[in-house]
């Protein structure tokens, strides 16, 4: 049993739930997001992952996300009740209305200076922020979700366990100083584990970056790696595709989108293996 | 030709621009009221700034403008009124 306030960066939410597996998760994944100190303070999700009622709850149990009383997706079997708190909360930070621009995307930092991959699923995206995270000491702003403020052009990080799936998760496992959780079976995303962030990057949550750079990655099986620059209107068009957001914040998020590319150089790279990947980051970012 | 009434936005059109982002070939125009938005050339981005500054303007000014107020038939023109009939084509500014 959980009933607690988190502080996850940029949002505080309240977190209730019967399950043991979703108490373990927060414990392995967020330490020390727990803030008695915040306990009234106002919060910005009210998540229950409750269990699911009637006959099913009993024949093939099950786990509801509830946000604010409302059920706003379909529920998963209860194993995956942790996962289900994870996937909930990024459909929140992404639909809800909290002011930011949010774009689908893998965000590091170095002093500040972010690096943001956008990605459509598969892009490879996930393993690379993994890597630039635990092998090349980049600060983890997040591998799922750009936050960008429209007001400083600024990204928040919201440094929360790394999402990963099937093959990616024997590559990341290898890595030094890399902590997986349990592995989900069968989810609808195949085999799902996640990777604890390192405590630097949860210690810096709330300190925001400037986005440097922004690449697009593109594993390509045995492809030669490339690396080109491309014109930052190309890039908004791409950014804008993978933006949850951008039709609901109009002409606040075209500024916003702008104004953070305004100070960005843009590539896209195609590799086949992390090692190659990392050195065509070098060159970009060096 | 282009009709002689003056070049506007497209009805119904609130038009934003990016940062002109010299170098890169391409900048962004967005309609704030459609939430659309549209990849130019830096030639059409200043055609749509024009517009945006000035509201309307008639053709012949507008291509004047463009072309430093040179009034000979020039390639320049040419150029100018082929990217303006490109942008009503695209029903980001008209001339109806």
């Amino acid at each position: 049993m959980i009933d607690t306030t988190l502080r996850i960066a940029p949002v505080t939410l309240r977190l209730r739930s019967p399950f043991r597996s979703v108490r373990a998760h927060v414990d392995l994944f967020y330490p020390d997001a727990i803030d008695t100190r915040r306990t009234g303070a106002f919060t910005d999700f009210d998540i229950h992952i409750a269990r699911g009622a009637g006959m099913r709850a009993w024949l093939r149990p099950q786990a509801q996300f509830l946000l604010d009383h409302g059920e706003p997706f379909l529920p998963l079997p209860a194993a995956q009740a942790a996962a289900l708190f994870e996937w909930g909360l990024n459909w929140c930070l992404a639909t809800r209305p909290l002011g930011y621009l949010v774009i689908h995307a893998a965000v590091v930092a170095q002093d500040g200076d972010a690096l943001v991959m956008p990605g459509v699923p598969g892009a490879g995206k996930s393993t690379l922020c993994a890597a630039l995270t635990f092998l090349k000491g980049w600060r983890l702003l997040s591998d799922e979700l750009a936050i960008l403020e429209p007001e400083t052009a600024r990204l928040h990080p919201n440094p929360r366990p790394i999402c990963l799936k099937n093959a990616s998760i024997d590559i990341v496992g290898a890595f030094p100083g890399a902590r997986l959780g349990p592995v989900y079976q069968d989810t609808r995303k195949g085999t799902v584990t996640h990777a604890a962030p390192p405590s630097q990057s949860r210690a810096m949550a709330e300190k925001t970056a400037r986005c440097r750079w922004v690449v697009f990655p593109r594993y390509v099986p045995g492809a030669a790696p490339c690396c080109d620059e491309i014109g930052r209107a190309e890039a908004f068009v791409r950014i804008a595709e993978q933006s949850f957001n951008r039709d609901r914040m109009g002409e606040t998020g075209f500024h916003a989108l702008c104004a953070m590319l305004d100070e960005a150089r843009c590539f896209e790279i195609a590799y086949d293996s992390t090692e190659r990947a990392l050195e065509l980051i070098d060159a970009i970012t060096g | 030709m282009l009709q002689e009434s003056p070049i506007q936005a497209y009805p119904g059109r609130s038009l934003a621009l990016s940062p002109a982002w010299d170098g890169d070939g391409a900048a962004v125009v967005f309609d704030r009221n459609s939430g659309d938005y549209w990849i130019v050339s830096p030639l059409a981005y200043q055609v749509v700034r024009r517009i945006v500054a000035t509201g309307r303007e008639g053709a012949t000014e507008l291509v004047q403008h463009l072309t430093d107020g040179k009034t000979s038939a020039t390639d320049a023109e040419t150029v100018v009124i082929g990217v303006i009939r490109e942008l009503v084509q695209r029903e980001i500014l008209t001339d109806a």
